[in-house]
């Protein structure tokens, strides 16, 4: 066979992994509390990788007897897309504490022995379908909680605000309002969400959007307050909004002879909204073939919010020769850096400073695209060579 | 004679075979035009309605931004959504000029109810109202990493021997590395 035709069955062989993957659903079934309560409730297991599996269940929790499962153990073939399976729940006559009380039921894919008698071990996932049992208090009765939904660094924040009807009767009309309070104590913004009904035991997750075009990056405080019917809930968020908080603005070098030691003044400004304290930048020079000359550090600075500050580092130039030189500047700052990337025009009375950062950036990138087309060129040629020589192969087979 | 008789006899069968078949056909046509004049009266009724196409009533979706398709003769409609039938608890009202509507926002788990008031000339035509269910599916792949695959952000216990080592939140598409091949991943719903 040839050569590249074995390289390819090769290389699609080792780019087969073994994957798993199995799901569950509902993730969550709500029932409220009757006494001596008997149901069936349903729920589906997914074969998502469509292979022949066995799947194990398991009970843990409260009262994890008073659910009775089909069966401990169910077989996937590689055609079944899921199974639908009911588990029997019978309740007690009696629950004190109110509130809500959860059972998981764990589904487990259980190793496969190959025919061989070799167990393929791998990091196992279990599943869970909850069983949650609302033992509701008199009344009307709502628990709220806050959160932020993923977002990106900057725009706005999507604020999440689940909540449950954990009281006895319907509430008609549950409403939240947000308080953003920044680090000053002052209200920076006030958002309002819709508005809905819960029946008893339902969940439901609020949400309201809070435009930060003209919101400094820095640390907030929400406070929520959901009003349903007559009565209040509350809660409270401290949240980070923003990831660039220091600034790099300039960096410059005033007077230089070359063989001296050059001074890199690096101008930075706090846009967070408190001080950050012990702020600290890296330069690492570079030559032309990309060694690394010299590393070097400046001293920390603590820096007022708003205020825009000088770090200073130093490069011993006695070696150095006039020509162009790149530089990694690194400003160090809480648990993050910000990152640039230098180009150092080194004279023999000047040093001039430039920011290559998106430049750089489209660079490399053009040059991945360089090297995909390059391999597409490459497994394109293959192809045809390949062909050529069944081609040619089978003439002479005919001829012969 | 005899023979005459049987003509006359025949002739007189075939006659009244001709007239039932007449007769028949005249009562296909009669019913044939009478479906025509329903169809033509449900077609042009449908024309002046808004019909609700997706998603289709009582389903259950996994997918928890679902789009909205509906057909309607009309280009200017409201487009409602709500958590009961009444229509009493809106999440969203919005005016919309195409035959769907995409939302911005991921919905959570439980039933809702939509609908879509068309707007012509001052006079509004509302469709029929739709009951769709979003419901949770934990799921997780587990290749080079653990990626959370289902629709909820997920809890996830790594327990290690039996002893809990570590806890952590997964949101939708979210993955992380795997520790070691006897890791025990349990993950339930987080929302």
């Amino acid at each position: 066979m040839n050569k590249s035709i074995i390289i390819w069955i090769f290389v699609f062989l080792i780019s087969i992994q073994f994957v798993q993957s199995l799901g569950i659903s509902p993730g969550r079934t709500t029932i409220n509390f009757e006494p001596n309560l008997e149901k069936e409730v349903e729920f589906k297991v997914y074969n998502n990788e469509h292979k022949d599996i066995k799947v194990a269940f398991r009970i843990e929790g409260e009262f994890d007897n008073i659910i009775t499962l089909p069966s401990n153990v169910i077989e996937f073939k590689s055609t079944d897309d899921f199974k639908l399976l009911k588990y029997k729940i019978k309740l007690p006559n009696e629950i004190k504490k109110p509130g809500a009380h959860n059972l998981n039921i764990m589904a487990v894919e259980v190793p496969n022995t190959a025919s061989d008698g070799i167990i393929t071990i791998m990091a196992t996932v279990a599943v869970i379908t909850q069983l949650q049992i609302v033992v509701p208090t008199p009344g009307r009765y709502l628990e709220a909680s806050i959160r932020i939904a993923e977002t990106a660094d900057t725009g706005p924040i999507t604020f999440i605000i689940p909540i449950q009807n954990l009281g006895t009767q319907p509430i008609t009309t549950v409403e939240g309002t947000i308080d953003i309070i920044g680090i000053n104590n002052e209200s920076v913004g006030k958002i309002k969400t819709e508005s809905v009904g819960l029946e008893s035991g339902e969940s439901y997750q609020l949400q309201s959007i809070w435009d930060t075009s003209n919101i400094k990056p820095g640390r907030y405080l929400a406070k929520l307050e959901v009003t349903y019917d007559t009565s209040i809930a509350n809660a409270e968020l401290v949240f980070n909004y923003g990831n660039v908080l220091i600034d790099v603005l300039d960096v410059y070098v005033k007077e230089f002879k070359l063989g001296e030691i050059a001074k890199f003044h690096i101008l930075v400004e706090n846009k967070y909204s408190e001080e950050i304290k012990g702020v600290y930048a890296t330069m690492d020079f570079f030559d032309q073939t990309g060694g690394l000359i010299i590393s070097s550090k400046s001293a920390g600075e603590d820096i007022p919010s708003g205020v825009t500050e000088e770090l200073e580092t130093y490069w011993d130039t006695s070696d150095v020769k006039e020509g162009t030189y790149d530089s990694t500047l690194k400003v160090y700052y809480l648990d993050k850096i910000n990152q640039k990337q230098l180009r150092i025009v080194v004279g023999l009375n000047s040093i001039k400073v430039g920011f290559v950062g998106a430049t750089a950036q489209a660079i490399s990138v053009k040059s991945a695209l360089n090297n995909n087309t390059l391999l597409l060129i490459i497994i394109i040629i293959l192809l045809v060579a390949n062909i050529i020589w069944v081609v040619h192969f089978k003439k002479r087979e005919k001829k012969d | 004679m005899n023979k005459i008789q049987k003509i006359r006899k025949n002739r007189k069968k075939d006659e009244k075979i001709n007239s039932t078949l007449n007769l028949i056909i005249h009562e296909v046509k009669i019913l044939l035009l009478i479906i025509l004049v329903i169809l033509s009266i449900s077609l042009i009724s449908l024309i002046n309605q808004v019909i609700l196409l997706k998603p289709g009533n009582s389903n259950i979706l996994y997918e928890r931004q679902p789009e909205f398709i509906w057909i309607s003769r009309y280009n200017d409609f409201i487009f409602y959504l709500s958590k009961d039938k009444e229509f009493s608890s809106l999440i969203i009202e919005e005016p919309v000029t195409e035959n769907k509507f995409v939302i911005n926002r991921s919905l959570y788990f439980g039933e809702y109810y939509w609908k879509v008031v068309a707007i012509n000339k001052g006079r509004e035509i509302s469709s029929g109202i739709s009951m769709f269910k979003i419901e949770s599916l934990i799921a997780a792949e587990v290749n080079e990493t653990l990626r959370n695959v289902g629709n909820s952000r997920v809890d996830i216990d790594i327990i290690e021997g039996n002893v809990i080592t570590g806890k952590t939140v997964l949101e939708i598409n979210e993955e992380m590395p795997l520790s070691n091949n006897k890791t025990l991943y349990k993950i339930k719903q987080d929302e």
